[in-house]
């Protein structure tokens, strides 16, 4: 009888039971709602959301995209500019630019991983001299160490040279953003305080192989612009690169293809990783730029996705050819 | 079970408890077993701080160290090669040293190191031989297939570490530094096992010295060829490629014969009819070269994009020959 009654459970047992498991319930529903934030994001953290300035210039049907070929980089971009109207077209009196080289590691300029100095050099000459701006920054955001990043690539000392201002990030240079229609850039921190001060934006790029992307260029560079763990992105290269020219809107990019990493890139690391291509591309369209650019590495556009990507979502053209490239030669 | 009273019965109190000593037991056991289990597995060679000491104290002649030595894992590698950190992470990487060593005579001359520790040799083999330059030069000392110098840096796999010294110049002084650095590595690390046994598969006169690389993964752009090794032998003074991939049955083999050949079609090669004396050889015309796949016991063996089509034939003949012997060998012990 005993056993029978054991096997049982009496009312009164069932009862305080329900009324346990009730009041666990109760208490989690309790805790729950304690912890739930009924506002959603702060107005602080809207307030820290940032849209990114639109640095483009006025289109000029024909001036577009400039390719030059020669040895000569100082010379060869000083010519694709004028090509495209001058330095005056697109930096005014008293403007203040940006200029954002690829600066992504701590090598030297021979080994073609950064943009190189001397480049970047000559375009800050040129706004100032020609485009009459009132100041000149660069700025990149190599996670490894920025200041060892612009020392040992050159870039640091050739832009005190010219006069530039080097601007390494800090942790208040960022704030975030979100891309509209965007699914990577999100929320994320980017570099915002030297593009809040400035008119004007000039990307300034090497053309690499990249292990992941197939090829690193205009469009490639504005990852210095990301905070964060970026390297997240990494699984989805090509939508973040696409997503990146939506949300950047240069003034004008420059990239440089006078010697072209053609294998083990981004970092390369042996000279023979480089081959000689004499080219500068400047242009105020960085998907048209990146699609020559990829000839340079043997590639047709349409083998990078991040093109036909960025071309769908409006930040410019595969098909340079169709905006009748200027083209000089000064070798 | 309970009482009348709501109380659980004293017995049935002192078997959960019971249990639950015997559960703490077997969890202490296992955790027992775990540390033993690593003790025993990990090799005899250096670890991540013999490593550190090791690379610390290796000072070229005329050279000196200019920073610290930086270490990366897989979580924050992207920070010192970004983009190209992927590969590495992918293929085994556990850290990263770097460090930078300058000539005390001129301030541009300079090198920096980065030693990759990959866990494995044959991921150390993979990340160096699939990123050999084409230039790469003898590096005296060193095997050809396990290290190699171009104009300015110095490459080298030496167990499972992978090394590259990437200088600043083309200068004889920093070459010399580099080739000191690279051959005090290698002697202070004796017990580092540096290849494989397939490699005793790619032998004669007419292999290019060298040439070994190894696909852990997508070998030949194909996905089913994972752990594949190729190298170039010269055949009436062509190069050509073959490739070997060891399945764990003869059956496996042959089935992947038949996925490869599949590919190949899918992708745009046409069917080639070739006089071949192996059995169950199979050809294709990939637009222009030559490609030949086949097996022999377990292995998957072939020809990859062959220019000569009568250099392609007799280097799978030799192939068909060298892993003929190897299966009977094997065999046999």
């Amino acid at each position: 009888m005993n056993k029978a009654n054991d096997n049982n459970l009496t009312r009164r047992q069932f009862v305080a039971r329900v009324v346990k498991a009730g009041a666990s319930v109760a208490a989690a529903g309790i805790v729950a709602g304690l912890a739930l934030d009924k506002e959603g994001p702060s107005a602080q953290a809207q307030a820290d959301m940032v849209t990114l300035p639109d640095f483009s210039v006025p289109a000029q049907d024909g001036k577009i995209i400039s390719i030059v070929k020669g040895a000569d980089r100082e010379r060869g971009v000083n010519k694709a500019i004028e090509l495209l109207g001058g330095i005056e077209r697109f930096i005014k009196p008293d403007d203040t630019v940006v200029i954002k080289p690829n600066v992504a590691f701590a090598s030297i300029p021979a080994l073609g991983a950064t943009a190189n100095p001397q480049l970047i050099a000559e375009v800050v000459r040129l706004c100032y001299a020609r485009g009459r701006a009132r100041r000149v920054y660069v700025t990149d955001n190599p996670i490894n160490d920025p200041a060892s990043c612009f020392a040992i690539s050159g870039i640091a000392k050739a832009v005190e040279q010219a006069g530039g201002i080097l601007l390494l990030p800090k942790d208040s240079s960022f704030k975030t953003t979100t891309l509209a229609g965007g699914r990577l850039i999100n929320n994320w921190p980017v570099l915002y305080e030297p593009l809040a001060k400035a008119d004007k934006l000039i990307g300034i790029a090497p053309v690499k192989d990249h292990s992941r992307a197939m090829a690193s260029m205009s469009m490639k560079n504005w990852y210095g612009l990301l905070g964060g763990r970026r390297n997240v992105f990494h699984q989805d290269i090509n939508t973040i690169i696409a997503e990146l020219a939506m949300l950047v809107k240069p003034t004008l990019v420059i990239l440089d293809g006078t010697e072209v990493m053609m294998t083990n890139g981004p970092t390369g690391g042996s000279f023979s990783d480089l081959k000689r291509k004499d080219t500068i591309i400047a242009s105020c369209d960085q998907v048209a730029a990146d699609a020559f650019g990829s000839t340079l590495l043997g590639l047709r556009p349409d083998s990078l996705p991040y093109l036909a990507k960025a071309q769908a979502g409006g930040a410019g053209t595969t098909d340079y050819m169709s905006l009748k490239p200027l083209m000089a030669d000064i070798i | 079970m309970v009482s009348n009273q709501g109380k659980w019965p004293r017995h049935e109190s002192v078997i959960s408890i019971f249990l639950f000593a015997v559960l703490f037991l077997i969890g202490l056991v296992i955790i027992s077993a775990q540390f033993d289990f690593r003790k025993n597995a990990v090799p005899a060679v250096a670890g991540p701080e013999d490593i550190h000491e090791l690379i610390s104290g290796i000072s070229p002649a005329g050279f000196k160290a200019i920073s610290e030595i930086e270490e990366y894992n897989a979580d924050n590698l992207y920070e010192k090669i970004d983009g190209k950190a992927p590969y590495y992470t992918e293929t085994g990487f556990v850290k990263l040293f770097t460090r930078w060593l300058v000539s005390e005579s001129d301030e541009n001359l300079m090198f920096e190191f980065y030693v990759f520790d990959m866990g494995l040799f044959a991921n150390a083999f993979c990340v160096y031989s699939t990123q050999k330059r084409p230039d790469a030069q003898v590096l005296p000392a060193f095997n050809p297939d396990f290290g190699y110098r171009t104009e300015n840096a110095v490459f080298f796999v030496h167990g499972k570490y992978y090394v590259e010294l990437v200088g600043s110049a083309v200068s004889g002084e920093l070459l010399a530094a580099q080739k000191d650095f690279a051959g005090k590595f290698r002697d202070g690390l004796p017990d580092e096992k540096t290849g494989m046994p397939e490699f005793s598969i790619f032998v004669g006169e007419n292999l290019v010295a060298g040439s070994i690389k190894l696909y852990l993964s997508a070998g030949l752009g194909f996905d089913g060829f994972d752990n594949t090794l190729t190298a170039v032998y010269k055949i009436d003074d062509k190069e050509t490629t073959v490739f070997v991939s060891r399945r764990v049955s003869q059956q496996q083999a042959k089935e992947l014969v038949e996925k490869y050949y599949e590919f190949l079609i899918d992708v745009g090669g046409k069917n080639k009819e070739l006089d071949l004396p192996i059995e169950g050889a199979k050809a294709v015309d990939f637009y222009g070269p030559t490609e030949i796949v086949f097996h022999k016991g377990n292995f998957v063996a072939g020809i990859h994009e062959a220019e000569d089509e009568a250099a392609a034939v007799k280097a799978a003949v030799l192939l068909n020959d060298i892993l003929e012997k190897a299966n009977h060998d094997e065999q046999g012990q």
